[in-house]
């Protein structure tokens, strides 16, 4: 219990520090242009066909390997500083001890992936609320654009899947896609966090996470390599529903993120204990 | 004799090529202030963080009360510390600060914060936030902070730093009211006139090493 109410001031302090942060306002800019710019042909062509859309645009955001890149790079901005020593983790280093104190900057990765597509899953709901008609059915819009060449002829820059509407109900959907686009956040998060603390710099974690990014981008087209790329786990349209595909099948993807997780934070938490502990400057 | 409080031996810190800190070994008694001296890159603050916790030695030992760090302890208990710039949320003010960083390990009370802050000649009811303060300000939150937990041992890397004459006039003074209620003061500064006047043992660094050691 105790350790646990240490790990939580820890994680704490990290987010008392955002209010101040400039990154943090960046990335919730960044964030707020990308989903107006990615979902304004959606919002233009229900509006052209004089109808609302549902609310369950946020899984379509990642179907498009370029426009997920775009979503997910300011994550990396967000934990580029991992494991997030500065003058004052000092002295809560000094008061906390090595263990509890990576715990909860662990606890801080987990629980900020969360809130940033908590963040962008409102953000696609919030920024078209006029447009939108709040339903359980995947809608006319949605359907006609996925089922339909629609979307091409009004240059939809994401791409609505076919596949997603046929095996997923919307919350299903809206479920599936915030849930494991947190967990492949906390692998990225989890990445950075353990390169640098082993490398006691900031460069090598932001650029192995960078080259996970453009995996997924790279592999899009090869299904039987999306196994490998634990990016390409958080679209849906990527995932082998009914075991006719060479795509990962959605057990193989909940095995694979666990075991990502649960060895990154072992690793971290040795990384921590075993390294010694240096104030970098601030990013 | 006197009891040890730290019990540094021959500890050595190398990065690569460099070395940093070259077979120091010093047994630092209860009850008195100990000072390092040296000039900028002799090791002093590389030495201080090794005892802290925050630097894990290449070969050696350090015990502080007895607890080997790295075996027994991964940081010392009871120790307040001021290592380098003193940091702060810059968006909170000192008491905020200072309450946020007491809630780890829930030792003290609000009324013992807010006595530690006037103690060190900040005003603890002021609500100006520390991004507002001064260098001098920030050097005294960070005495605060090393001080409000009541800690048995004080490891202060250039205290003074920013302080103007009354300044560094009142820590003095409140360093050695902290020596007679039992405390172990381990002091790095440039200033020699701290040393002088402060110091029951003092020992200059230089490279790396510990070139002479003075018992007064």
């Amino acid at each position: 219990m105790k350790l646990f109410n240490v790990a939580s001031y820890v994680c704490l302090q990290n987010f008392r520090k955002w209010q101040v942060d400039y990154r943090v306002w960046i990335i919730a800019i960044l964030l707020f242009m990308f989903t107006q710019i990615f979902t304004k042909e959606i919002i233009e062509f229900s509006k052209a066909i004089n109808i609302e859309v549902t609310p369950w645009i946020f899984p379509f955001l990642f179907t498009q390997k370029f426009v997920k890149l775009l979503f997910f790079f300011p994550l990396i901005l967000l934990f580029c500083d991992a494991p997030f020593i500065d003058d004052n983790q000092a002295y809560v280093i000094a008061r906390s001890g090595r263990i509890p104190w990576s715990i909860g900057q662990i606890a801080y990765i987990i629980i900020a992936s969360s809130i940033y597509f908590l963040f962008l899953l409102f953000l696609t709901i919030i920024i078209n609320i006029s447009h939108i008609q709040f339903t359980s059915s995947w809608g006319k819009v949605l359907g006609t654009l996925a089922n339909t060449n629609a979307s091409s002829v009004i240059g939809l820059k994401t791409f609505v899947s076919r596949n997603i509407l046929y095996y997923f109900t919307p919350l299903q959907a809206m479920w599936f896609t915030f849930f494991l686009s947190w967990l492949v956040g906390i692998v990225l998060g989890l990445v950075i966090y353990v390169i640098n603390s082993i490398s006691n710099t900031r460069i090598w974690g932001v650029l192995t996470a960078s080259f996970l990014l453009v995996l997924d981008a790279t592999v899009t087209g090869f299904p039987s390599i999306y196994r490998f790329s634990p990016v390409s786990w958080s679209n849906l349209d990527r995932i082998d529903i009914n075991g006719t595909t060479q795509m990962p099948s959605i057990s193989y993807i909940y095995i694979g993120l666990a075991i990502l997780i649960i060895g990154m934070i072992i690793l971290g938490i040795i990384a921590n204990r075993k390294q010694s502990i240096h104030v970098l400057p601030p990013i | 004799m006197q009891q040890v409080a730290i019990e540094i031996n021959n500890i050595s810190k190398k990065f690569g090529e460099t070395t940093v800190l070259d077979g120091v070994t010093l047994s630092l008694e209860k009850n008195k202030i100990h000072g390092l001296i040296g000039r900028n890159g002799s090791g002093k603050t590389m030495l201080l963080k090794c005892i802290c916790g925050f630097v894990i030695p290449t070969t050696g030992t350090i015990k502080v009360s007895d607890q080997q760090i790295g075996k027994d302890c991964d940081v010392p208990d009871n120790v307040g510390i001021i290592i380098e710039a003193p940091g702060f949320l810059p968006n909170y003010d000192g008491y905020t600060n200072l309450k946020f960083l007491a809630a780890i390990k829930r030792k003290i009370t609000k009324e013992q914060i807010l006595a530690t802050i006037d103690k060190v000649g900040l005003d603890s009811k002021s609500k100006k936030k520390v991004g507002k303060y001064s260098l001098g300000m920030r050097q005294r939150l960070g005495l605060a902070q090393a001080l409000m937990e009541e800690p048995g041992i004080l490891i202060l890397d250039e205290p003074m730093n920013g302080l103007d004459n009354q300044g560094v006039a009142d820590i003095r003074k409140l360093l050695l009211e902290l020596k007679k209620e039992g405390k172990t003061i381990i002091l790095a500064s440039h200033g020699k006139e701290d040393i002088e006047i402060l110091c029951d043992t003092v020992h200059e660094m230089d490279h790396g090493k510990v070139i002479n050691s003075i018992i007064k």
